[in-house]
């Protein structure tokens, strides 16, 4: 039987899901002897200990001294050894043969666990090892290694930097595609900060007093390290990479093995490219901070202005009253909500009421029958000339600046507008509109429109680009055609400008205007 | 006066008594001003108001003192005195229920005051039968219970318990599903609780304006209240 598509979908990657449950399981699921229970005797302190294990040997193999040996979790165990309860009486030597090779290394055995596998839509066994030894050195398996560090805060500044340093170590060796792997990564780890950023606030909002003290302190720390040492890694890295593209373009021109060169090559530009966007991300990371700290300060204000004050005890003092109370009771709500309510003024106070007599005057006058409204048409009129008049100014100026400027944008355009002109030409987006109509043409014939004289009658407030150039002095057309076409960036031209309380925006797809 | 006070508070009339950082950064940028805030102040205790900053927002909190806005906005006497099947029985049991609501949700302990982030109907009704049941119960008991209930509360309570609970949707005040909908109209009308498929939430309003509606020092207004209304 086929499975439906939906399901397909839910079930991509399952297996993956059950490898980290079971992985789970194979730290928490061993056989608890009787000369380890004598020693440690409560297991909990057990499953604590073989996580400690795990992350020491992590720790240790990924810095400088690279090796991991029985010893070295020996020594491990005898420095943590004061955060034991007193029950416990571990002989380190026994007990860290027990974690990393009974425990860890499940006795040698690969922990075999059954599993739903999505590509062939079927359950199927298969084996996770936590730990491997080379020379009577412990390293974490990949599994492991994932595993860990995603059951710490998958934002954590350490995870990131992990994988900033496998993708440096994948680079060494030129593994190309788990190096292309770990870039990709870089980037959804950066993206997982910034939620976690967002996250914070929420949470600061929803209830800060569930926030533990120092929330704040490591989310602010770990983006501060970002600054100081991610950055000069990320570009060195993608220096590298840079270098290595180089050589590889070198290599393709003289043949040599053109295939996987292309492909290297393909790897790094992504990787390059992915590099980019972290550092870009990154960046933008810690201008958020600023706003973080912005934020966090107003909210610890108003809590503090919150809770400031003693609580009154709502069953005793509110709801006890209120129930030895007779026919006062009817006014409870009304007595006690009163801060809760919306505040309104009475009518009385409407500004309707200080001219409700006019109002009736004016009634009484109004005389019955049909009659035109002149003054309203004369409002119209008045509204289209203006319109008009804006547009004739916007075609002005761009015509203008066509004078000196034979090859442009919008976005350079606009940035020599004085912030008044500006202001005004954005009213009812007369701006743009002129520009998408302008686009819309693509090319304005102007020598073509000159030959043809036909009378062009005002427009009804609407740009009509002919109306707009008759009115145009002759020696601002001197060009033959103007040709308007998206700028090859494609990117968007935005900009904002305020007068007072009034703020006008425009974002707009950035144009190339060329003046032949 | 600065313009920026009146604009402020003109705008905090217009918009339902509070404005947001994020929504109304003009607004809250007058708010920042200390000076705005001082003369604010001096024209809440002339008036009969606070400001209140909490979430992101601040807040206009009316003062028992004020007597120039509408107070028949939480006053439901008049709104359910206007309807003849109303008796006044059934307004001291709605008075006490509202607040019995607030306490439900809001009676936690330390910093945080939310006990239940929202009930349902039922579930409501369920508690309070309970809180009503305890109050009888107690009377049959020990015989009299008058120094910890009213007489009047007594019958309250007895009469909540001999009610039909109704259908969902009832808006009959003899039935409980009555009482507690016509209730949420008019929480609804002040901005301080949703209901939605019979679960009833906080809204954001109450949940920052509750540790100002149960600061202590608001205690004396309460006691204050309390001893004209035994006079009286």
């Amino acid at each position: 039987m086929i499975l439906r598509h939906d399901m397909t979908d839910l079930l991509s990657g399952f297996e993956n899901r059950m490898k980290f449950i079971n992985i789970a399981r194979a730290i928490l699921d061993y056989p608890y002897r009787d000369n380890i229970r004598e020693m440690i005797p409560d297991r909990a302190i057990l499953d604590n200990l073989t996580v400690a294990v795990l992350v020491f040997i992590k720790e240790r193999t990924l810095g400088t001294q690279q090796q991991c040996t029985l010893r070295d979790v020996e020594l491990f165990l005898e420095n943590i050894a004061p955060i034991l309860p007193e029950s416990c009486k571990p002989d380190s030597k026994i007990l860290a043969r027990y974690l990393v090779v009974d425990i860890l290394q499940n006795s040698g055995l690969p922990m075999e666990y059954l599993t739903y596998i999505d590509a062939e839509e079927r359950f199927s066994m298969r084996t996770v090892r936590l730990l491997e030894e080379e020379k009577g050195s412990y390293h974490l398996s990949d599994e492991a290694f994932d595993f860990l560090f995603r059951s710490k805060e998958i934002e954590s500044e350490l995870d990131y930097s992990v994988t900033r340093f496998r993708l440096k170590e994948y680079m060494k060796r030129d593994n190309y595609t788990q190096a292309v792997e770990q870039s990709r990564e870089l980037i959804s780890r950066i993206r997982n900060m910034k939620t976690g950023m967002d996250d914070f606030l929420l949470r600061c909002r929803e209830n800060l007093a569930a926030i533990t003290a120092d929330a704040y302190e490591s989310v602010i720390m770990r983006i501060r390290k970002l600054l100081n040492d991610e950055e000069k890694e990320l570009t060195e890295i993608q220096k590298n990479a840079q270098e290595r593209m180089k050589q590889l373009e070198t290599a393709l021109l003289n043949g040599i093995n053109a295939d996987e060169t292309e492909k290297s090559r393909q790897a790094l530009r992504e990787i390059i490219r992915n590099i980019t966007t972290t550092i870009n991300e990154q960046r933008s990371l810690i201008n958020k901070r600023f706003q973080l700290s912005v934020q966090f300060e107003q909210i610890l204000k108003d809590h503090y202005a919150m809770q400031h004050f003693e609580r009154m005890n709502f069953a005793d003092d509110i709801l006890a009253p209120l129930q030895r109370m007779d026919d006062q009771l009817g006014d409870a709500v009304r007595f006690l909500l009163f801060p809760l309510c919306k505040p309104e003024l009475p009518k009385l106070f409407s500004i309707e009421n200080f001219y409700a007599a006019q109002s009736t005057w004016t009634e009484g006058t109004e005389e019955r029958g049909t009659w035109i409204d002149t003054e309203e048409d004369n409002e119209a009129a008045l509204l289209e000339q203006k319109r008009n008049q804006l547009y004739q100014d916007i075609m002005d100026s761009l015509f203008a600046y066509m004078q000196t400027h034979k090859e442009f944008t919008v976005t350079q355009y606009v940035g020599t507008l004085s912030d008044a002109e500006l202001f005004r030409f954005c009213e009812e987006k007369a701006l743009p509109n002129v520009l998408l109509k302008l686009f819309e043409i693509g090319r304005v014939d102007i020598a073509g429109w000159k030959q043809s004289a036909e009378p062009i009658p005002e427009p009804k407030g609407e740009f009509e680009p002919s109306w707009c150039l008759s009115n145009l002095n002759d020696s601002m057309l001197q060009m033959q055609e103007i040709h308007i076409t998206k700028a090859e960036t494609e990117r968007k031209c935005s900009f904002s400008v305020t007068q007072g309380q009034t703020e006008r925006q425009i974002s707009m797809t950035d144009f190339c205007v060329k003046v032949m | 006066m600065k313009q920026e006070t009146a604009t402020l508070f003109y705008t905090l009339m217009k918009k339902n008594g509070w404005i947001e950082r994020t929504v109304d950064p003009q607004a809250w940028e007058y708010w920042q001003d200390t000076e705005v805030q001082s003369e604010l102040e001096t024209l809440g205790s002339e008036i009969g108001f606070e400001m209140y900053p909490a979430g992101g927002k601040v807040y206009l909190i009316p003062t028992q003192d004020n007597d120039l806005f509408l107070k028949n906005n939480v006053d439901y006497r008049t709104d359910i005195k206007a309807d003849n099947d109303v008796k006044l029985r059934h307004l001291y049991l709605l008075n006490y229920l509202a607040i019995y609501l607030l306490y439900l949700l809001f009676r936690g302990e330390g910093s945080n005051a939310v006990a239940l982030p929202f009930i349902t109907k039922e579930k409501l009704i369920e508690q309070f039968n309970q809180h009503c049941s305890n109050v009888t119960r107690k009377e049959f008991d020990e015989g009299s219970v008058q120094a910890e209930y009213s007489e009047s509360f007594l019958q309250l309570a007895n009469m909540w318990l001999g009610m039909t609970e109704g259908e969902p949707k009832s808006r009959k005040m003899a039935e409980k599903y009555g009482c507690i909908n016509r209730l949420l109209g008019k929480f609804r009308a002040d901005g301080l609780f949703e209901d939605q498929d019979d679960i009833i939430h906080p809204t954001d309003k109450l949940k920052d304006l509750m540790p100002y509606f149960l600061r202590k020092s608001r205690i004396t207004d309460i006691n204050h209240w309390i001893a004209q209304e035994q006079e009286g």
